[in-house]
């Protein structure tokens, strides 16, 4: 009965990145594929988990479901490569406009954007979460959740050694 | 009550793995990611640690351990993955960890630019693109090898079923 919870499990993420696409085109927003990937992975997550009671598996229940989330992050890595991948891109941008040197990717980088604009795209995304606040010109960390995932990340890195990181 | 047992059990070889993990990244201080060896110390610390299990004569159920204590060990691990890729290569993390660092939490943006040597940026992304075979460069001229190729031409393929018009 576990192995059959398993195999439905994976048989059923087959759909994810189906349904996943039909929203975004259905819906025409884009922009919200994100937000839409996380409806999905709901949608994903209830679905799973009226089949495993269903199957009456009890406790049990935690091994397929441990399996459905691991699904959900690997898709959502894969999706956050293709949306801000920073080596894709520029592979991407070799492709599209032949051989070339560093100087000439870089002006080149999102779709001639530059590299100062993907850096700007992170800020916004931050300033979005409400992490960090604009104002004349000046970044500031804003709030209680910036303050800890900033010291939670200096002592993460602090404790593997593996330098500023973001490079 | 075996669920439970079980998911301690992957609990407690995914402790293993991290303080295995922890132990080597300090002494070997790299920012370069090193995911086969992560990969490698992970799967070591999960058939190891059941294994010696066995060996003290804990009796093990092995379909348990394969589908319980596999997956949540598995669905930590990848958790564990996020995190740790996250921190390595997030610009938005090390804004934020710069920022904490600086007087008011706060810089201009035009420092905060600077600080990150966009050109070093992708020269390190190309650098390891050429080791690994995906690039090859020229006179400092970087062109696709047949790998990079086929990778753009899907990647392009994905972008337009997603309808995501510019990325990166």
């Amino acid at each position: 009965m576990l192995m059959k919870a398993h195999m439905l499990t994976a048989a059923l993420a087959a759909l994810i990145p189906v349904v996943h696409v039909v929203f975004i085109r259905v819906l025409r927003k884009p922009e919200r594929s994100v937000g839409l990937m996380f409806v999905v992975f709901v949608i994903y997550v209830i679905t799973v988990t009226v089949i495993y009671a269903r199957l009456e598996l009890g406790l049990l229940m935690v091994g397929p479901m441990a399996l459905s989330v691991i699904i959900c992050l690997v898709y959502m890595e894969l999706f956050s490569m293709l949306c801000r991948g920073f080596s894709l891109a520029i592979v991407s941008v070799l492709y599209d406009n032949g051989p070339m040197k560093t100087e000439e990717i870089c002006a080149l980088y999102g779709g001639g954007r530059g590299m100062a604009w993907m850096i700007e795209k992170r800020i916004d995304s931050i300033e979005k979460m409400g992490l960090v606040r604009r104002r004349s010109g000046r970044l500031r960390v804003h709030s209680l959740a910036g303050v800890l995932i900033g010291r939670s990340a200096r002592f993460y890195k602090e404790l593997i050694k593996i330098g500023p990181g973001g490079v | 009550m075996a669920a439970i047992l079980y998911t301690l059990l992957a609990m407690g070889q995914f402790v293993l793995f991290f303080g295995v993990h922890a132990v080597i990244w300090r002494r070997i201080n790299t920012s370069d990611p090193k995911l086969k060896l992560l990969m490698i110390v992970a799967v070591l610390s999960f058939v190891i640690s059941a294994l010696g299990l066995l060996v003290v004569g804990i009796p093990l159920d092995a379909d348990m351990v394969l589908l319980i204590s596999l997956p949540v060990f598995g669905c930590l691990l990848v958790f564990y993955l996020h995190l740790y890729v996250g921190v390595l290569k997030s610009v938005s993390l090390r804004i934020i960890g710069d920022l904490i660092l600086k007087e008011e939490r706060a810089d201009t943006i035009l420092a905060i630019l600077n600080d990150f040597s966009l050109e070093h940026m992708v020269q390190t992304r190309l650098d390891l693109m050429v080791v690994n075979g995906w690039l090859r460069d020229q006179a400092s001229s970087y062109e696709c090898l047949p790998k990079a190729k086929r990778m753009a031409l899907f990647n392009a393929f994905l972008k337009k079923i997603y309808s995501l018009k510019v990325t990166g």
